[in-house]
């Protein structure tokens, strides 16, 4: 063990005199390392390497193949103002870089798109789905004045605690109430949809798989179904939905609604509106944790720069230390 | 060379003065970023934030 | 007070040690943050399962900055994992695993944090959650004569409900304490004998203090590791990435997901309990694995990391262990089963010769 250790110091110390910072060890009695192996050895090496990276490779193309069998049609990307590709000219031209999405980093919701999308979800949407985790007080500022919030609430009914009575009333809605769902329980919702039932929209846009995208093709993508498909007797043909079967009817369509600020509500319009408005209902914080993010971002680069300046500055005597080897055997 | 020897005279020589410069910079250099993020967020929505359509629903005057 | 300083500041520490060793302070920190984080989010849970959901979603939409303190402890759980990884993989690069007590210490930790981040993701109650939970407890079953009562046992009713829940929370309240405490131990055997080196050689002769040099290192890992984080979110990484998609919905007791599926630092012994037909098969597949890798700390190995064997096994590990992770969220079907069965049995075969 001993002259074992003593010959690993010995070639150790003399390759750090040489000032490489990782010296690299080399034992004669084994094969270790590439340059003195046998010719044979080494094609042998190169061919198993090239073999690993060609199996890897045909693994993972077999893989990607594979993934086309999946008969879903995946929903295409679009621009959303907190988390798609921008599109505009001029600051894609001052950038750098433009693959980069500014839009996820940097981009929060449209107040505009926010409050058509709640106009479109209460006259169209509220029929059937409920949306339970979300408060009329959250549109304050967000997307309306708190007096038309107000409003808002108080067309709803809300249910309330017994009263002095002991019976439950009806009572106009407040800023604090969440919005009231259409049916009492899930049952009952399946009862008035023919047995499917409409789900709660709160989550939505982060519970499918495609997100933002998925919900806004699937409410554009309905279709006669080709030759040759049946549907079942409450089954309409959608394009993106999986099985391509979904128990909700097309609900947009051009014009159905009036925006109160003048825009065309055409069905992909309103679409795009009440899609903004689910996304933010699933991730009402996101403008806040963005801000955040950004924040620590910048905090956690000018630390990590005087850290490191920091410990190169105390280590730099350790670092550029050099050994000077004197063989205290040799005869001088 | 006579900044630095200054800003080390008065700042960092004693471990309290230095404490204190530590936290009164730590405080200033958060608001500054603070403000730096929110114009950039901003600038970067503008036109698409609350504020910015804000003066399109004035308030109904009481019937 | 002067002694446990002396011990954490002035601990005698090899000077040649490279950023390979900085995960392990890097794993303590956020296991602190995650405790943190924990004790906030644990301030607004409920465990009942007709509230769990609720309380989950009140805490990410409704509380103030309350999508922040999930979001992070959410995240910070996956984190926590691929610094493990790499820190293992770092003691089983330079041969870490010889020093019993360490390996035995870290080991008892690698199974807690697994259980407790196990029992964390049951927690939101949602589909994932309790299909999870039930897919995973069910392995019990197959305990030969008793298996049928464990699980009952375990469940605290005669499938996964409000009984399970209740006890998932205290446990996974209690664990992070426990983890804290091995944490604890692991740092204290380990400034006993020695911080190893990366050239595998004793340092006797070259150690520095651990105060400032060291310090300023690891807060080097932190500082990059919190930048990392933060720049991946930003522009990469979508929020939501630690949460299957069905967990957003409540949990549904008569609805089974397609895809029941655990989180990718589970997915290597989900491969492997899934590559064989029968369920004990499975099951017995991962146990060896787990002991053998408990067992490491036996093997004599003469070769550093620098020798082309100990490379290539190294290689062949880690390409195992990836390839099982991918393999995990496959379907169970040809080619894939056969593929997790091939290389399940490689990397239990190789663990002996490492």
């Amino acid at each position: 063990m001993a002259p074992v250790l003593g010959q690993f110091g010995r070639t150790v110390f003399s390759n750090f005199a040489k000032g490489y910072s990782h010296p690299k060890v080399y034992l004669s009695n084994t094969s270790s390392s590439f340059r003195e192996m046998s010719q044979g050895k080494k094609i042998l090496l190169t061919t198993g390497c090239f073999l690993t990276t060609a199996a890897a490779g045909l693994a993972y193309s077999l893989n990607e193949s594979v993934k086309a069998i999946d008969l879903n049609l995946h929903p295409p990307k679009y621009p959303w103002p907190h988390k798609g590709h921008r599109h505009e000219p001029e600051l894609l031209a001052a950038l750098p870089f433009r693959k980069l999405e500014l839009d996820k980093a940097i981009g929060l919701y449209d107040a505009a798109s926010l409050r058509r999308g709640w106009q479109v979800y209460k006259q169209v949407c509220a029929a059937c789905h409920s949306l339970r985790f979300v408060a009329y007080r959250q549109f304050v500022d967000l997307f309306m004045t708190e007096d038309e919030a107000k409003a808002e609430a108080a067309e709803a009914t809300i249910t309330d605690g017994p009263d002095a009575n002991g019976k439950m009333f009806q009572r106009p809605g407040k800023l604090a109430d969440y919005i009231p769902s259409p049916y009492p329980n899930e049952e009952a919702a399946r009862v008035a949809n023919g047995g499917a039932y409409p789900p709660d929209l709160s989550n939505i846009t982060v519970g499918r798989e495609g997100d933002e995208d998925y919900v806004f093709s699937l409410l554009r993508g309905y279709a006669d179904p080709p030759a040759g498909v049946e549907l079942g007797e409450n089954q309409h043909f959608n394009l993106y939905m999986q099985g391509n079967a979904i128990a909700m009817a097309q609900a947009l369509y051009n014009g159905l609604i009036e925006y109160d600020d003048g825009t065309p509500a055409t069905a992909s319009q309103m679409a795009k509106d009440v899609t903004h408005f689910l996304a933010y209902c699933a991730t009402p914080e996101l403008e806040s944790w963005k801000k955040y993010l950004f924040k620590w971002t910048i905090i956690s680069t000018c630390l990590f720069g005087l850290a490191w300046y920091y410990k190169r500055h105390l280590w730099a005597s350790l670092v550029y230390r050099r050994v000077a080897y004197r063989d205290v055997n040799k005869k001088h | 060379m006579a900044v630095s020897n200054f800003v080390y005279n008065t700042f960092f020589k004693k471990s309290s003065s230095a404490a204190l410069t530590v936290v009164v910079g730590a405080i200033l250099f958060e608001r500054g970023v603070d403000a730096f993020t929110d114009s950039v967020f901003e600038y970067y929505n503008r036109g698409r934030l609350w504020k910015n359509i804000a003066h399109l629903y004035p308030p109904k005057p009481e019937d | 007070m002067k002694k446990i300083l002396n011990n954490i500041f002035f601990i005698p520490t090899p000077s040649n040690i490279s950023l390979m060793w900085n995960f392990g302070s890097l794993l303590g920190l956020s296991m602190v943050i995650q405790s943190i984080s924990g004790i906030f989010v644990s301030m607004h849970y409920c465990n009942n399962t007709l509230l769990a959901f609720n309380s989950y979603i009140f805490l990410s939409k409704i509380i103030e900055n309350g999508m922040i303190l999930q979001m992070t402890h959410a995240h910070f759980s996956s984190i926590i994992f691929i610094i493990m990884y790499i820190h293992i993989m770092k003691s089983l690069l330079n041969k870490s695993f010889n020093k019993k007590q360490m390996w035995i210490s870290g080991n008892l930790m690698l199974f807690m944090i697994m259980g407790s981040a196990f029992i964390g993701y049951v927690l939101p109650w949602g589909q994932m959650s309790f299909w999870g939970a039930t897919v995973i407890t069910n392995i019990l079953s197959s305990i030969p004569f008793l298996g049928k009562k464990i699980v009952f046992w375990v469940w605290g009713s005669f499938s996964v409900d409000n009984p399970t829940l209740n006890r998932f929370f205290s446990l996974h309240f209690l664990m992070p304490l426990m983890i804290l405490a091995m944490s604890m131990i692991h740092l204290s055997i380990l400034h006993e004998k020695g911080s190893s080196n990366q050239m595998g050689l004793n340092s006797s002769k070259d150690k520095i203090y651990f105060n400032k040099s060291f310090m300023f290192k690891d807060l080097i890992s932190l500082m990059l590791m919190v930048m990392f984080y933060c720049l991946m979110l930003s522009f990469f990484i979508d929020f939501h990435f630690s949460m299957a998609k069905e967990n957003f919905f409540p949990a549904d007791p008569l609805n089974t997901p397609l895809h029941i599926k655990p989180e990718w630092y589970f997915m290597f012994a989900y491969a492997i309990l899934r590559s064989v037909p029968s369920k004990i098969g499975g099951i017995l597949s991962l146990l060896i694995l787990f002991l053998l890798f408990i067992l490491l700390m036996f093997n004599k190995s003469n070769y550093s990391k620098f020798f082309f064997k100990k490379k290539m096994l190294i290689f062949i590990f880690l390409t195992c262990f990836i390839i099982l992770t991918n393999m995990g969220y496959k379907l169970i079907e040809y080619p894939f089963t056969e593929i997790s069965l091939f290389f399940g049995m490689l990397i239990i075969l190789i663990l002996p010769l490492m």
